[in-house]
């Protein structure tokens, strides 16, 4: 079984906030290194904002990763927010109900899916 | 015959029940009585020999030790639950199926003296005596619990298969059915159902993580939704008890996502509160999907805040309500693979029901179709809980015993 890979690289910072990309998949394999790398961030900058335009993939334990750096950076006065959030990763934050606290238009909405009801 | 065996059984170890049994059938002109169960995923029957895997030999030939399920006449009697004719040496022989409730447990295989329907009502009684009696055993058995297996199971498996209730149930209110991969090797996901006068409670969990914390989540999970309910908590309520609990015992490194919901029998109305989880799917009298609207809260465990919001969806009888993990829609072979899907295990469950399948076999169906498509590893936990409601009667059951495959049932 192939593992999967995420890569983090710094795009902009200034002290307080920095900007970071992530590409590839945000699963079992990666939370580890994501837990890691994203402690080390916010301890060099209380404010992460994460490009996640390039994710692949996010499973729970991706998501974990986000809930357990949001809650370290509040812990410490500072911030933990997604930018260029793709399609997929929408659907999966909305589902999980965390699109209320990581998507920038903050209500989210859950329209009915599949077909109309059989008339009665 | 019966009355005999009933006697016997308080004091019988489950070692000696194929040998008492045959006695006990050779009584009503039933001989060579054998005992099969079949393996925790439903795909080969094991003659039970009193000994378990490495017991004591038994005086069957090694090839019929054990019997596949897919293509044998053996395998049809389990998978669609009726008697099933086979030409024996010492003359006719049936295949019975062995149900405790709609629970399939194996079959019995025997030779009939004679092929009328007051003989095939006396191997089912058999059977049903039999069923009742190894379900009362197998629980304490180690031969038992080793015979069922056909690999060897992690400990989140061992412990959760000992949690969750019997992966089939019907009355005449709802046919329940439950199925869940990997068997062997589960680690955060649980399903739990319970009757309640007429309210049908039903819950689904996901743990996060694949390791035996996932599972220990999972564990704790179930126990604090009944805990809680039976102390007569709402939804909400149970939701966030179960909450504050995987706080207390993990500090945010755990969470668990789930649906708690509950149908009531009587008027066909469903609610239920979404944890984070996939919404649950109704499908209206076989046919029409859809995923009714409700707002998901934080999964239980990461302490968001947000409000728990509890949702409600009027059933007609014959709506089917599924609860499932994202292991069986979304799980990968590998990064870029294409997942089992939504749309394609929808269409799976209405095709066969469509077909007149049996409830459970239609899961078992699924779930080997999910383990197909994913080259037999699938990288997540992938569970099934189904629930149709048939109507308010729990003693009109005709409904409840052809969905289930039950043959032989007084209406």
């Amino acid at each position: 079984m192939n593992h999967s890979v995420l890569r983090l690289n710094v795009r902009e910072g200034d002290g307080t906030r920095l900007v970071v990309a992530l590409a590839g998949a945000m699963d079992w394999h990666t939370a580890p290194q994501l837990r890691e790398e994203g402690m080390r961030l916010l301890a060099e900058s209380p404010h992460l904002v994460l490009d996640v335009s390039a994710v692949t993939f996010c499973d729970s334990s991706g998501l974990s990763v986000l809930v357990q750096l949001r809650r370290h950076a509040q812990d410490t006065g500072g911030s933990v927010t997604l930018t260029s959030v793709p399609a997929h990763l929408v659907r999966l934050l909305e589902i999980s109900g965390l699109g209320r606290v990581f998507l920038a238009d903050g209500a989210g909405h859950f329209p009915e899916r599949g077909a109309p009801p059989e008339p009665r | 015959m019966l009355t005999g065996l009933l006697a016997a059984s308080h004091l019988m170890p489950m070692e000696l029940v194929p040998v008492q049994a045959r006695a006990h059938a050779e009584h009503a002109g039933f001989s060579d009585l054998s005992v099969y169960v079949t393996d925790v995923q439903g795909r080969v029957l094991r003659l039970l020999t009193g000994g378990g895997v490495g017991g004591p030999p038994s005086t069957a030939r090694a090839a019929d030790a054990e019997v596949p399920v897919e293509g044998t006449l053996a395998g049809r009697s389990y998978q669609h639950s009726e008697i099933v004719p086979v030409a024996g040496q010492n003359g006719l022989q049936w295949w019975v199926p062995m149900l405790d409730g709609t629970e399939r447990l194996g079959l019995l295989r025997l030779t009939t003296p004679y092929d009328d329907d007051m003989a095939r009502q006396d191997a089912e009684s058999l059977a049903s005596l039999l069923a009742l009696l190894i379900v009362t055993k197998r629980d304490h058995s180690d031969s038992y619990a080793r015979l069922v297996r056909s690999a060897p199971m992690n400990v989140a498996a061992e412990m959760q298969w000992h949690l969750m209730p019997p992966r089939t149930y019907a009355d005449g209110r709802v046919v329940i059915s439950a199925a869940m991969e990997p068997a062997y090797q589960i680690s955060g996901d649980a399903f739990d159902y319970a009757m309640d006068g007429p309210v049908v409670h039903l819950s689904i969990f996901d743990a996060m993580g694949h390791d035996t914390a996932a599972g220990l989540a999972a564990n704790l999970a179930v126990g604090a939704c009944r805990n809680s309910r039976r102390q007569g908590s709402d939804l909400v309520g149970i939701s966030q008890r179960v909450e504050e609990l995987l706080i207390e015992q993990f500090s945010h490194h755990s969470y668990v996502t789930g649906i708690l919901a509950d149908l009531d029998t009587a008027t066909g109305e469903l609610t239920w509160v979404n944890r984070g989880h996939h919404p649950p799917l109704v499908i209206r009298a076989g046919r029409w999907p859809s995923q009714p609207a409700c707002p998901p809260a934080h999964p239980m465990g990461t302490d968001l805040g947000l409000p728990v919001t509890l949702c409600r969806e009027q059933l007609e009888p014959g709506d089917r309500l599924v609860l499932y993990t994202d292991g069986i829609t979304e799980a990968r072979r590998r990064p870029g693979s294409n997942e089992f899907g939504l749309e394609r295990f929808t269409d799976f469950l209405i095709r066969r029901h469509a077909d007149g399948l049996p409830v459970p076999e239609t899961l078992r169906r699924l779930i080997q179709a999910v383990m197909d498509h994913h080259d037999g590893h699938l990288g997540d936990d992938a569970t099934i809980l189904l629930c149709e409601w048939l109507g308010p009667s729990a003693e009109r059951t005709r409904e409840a015993a052809e969905h289930t495959g039950l043959t032989g049932q007084d209406q």
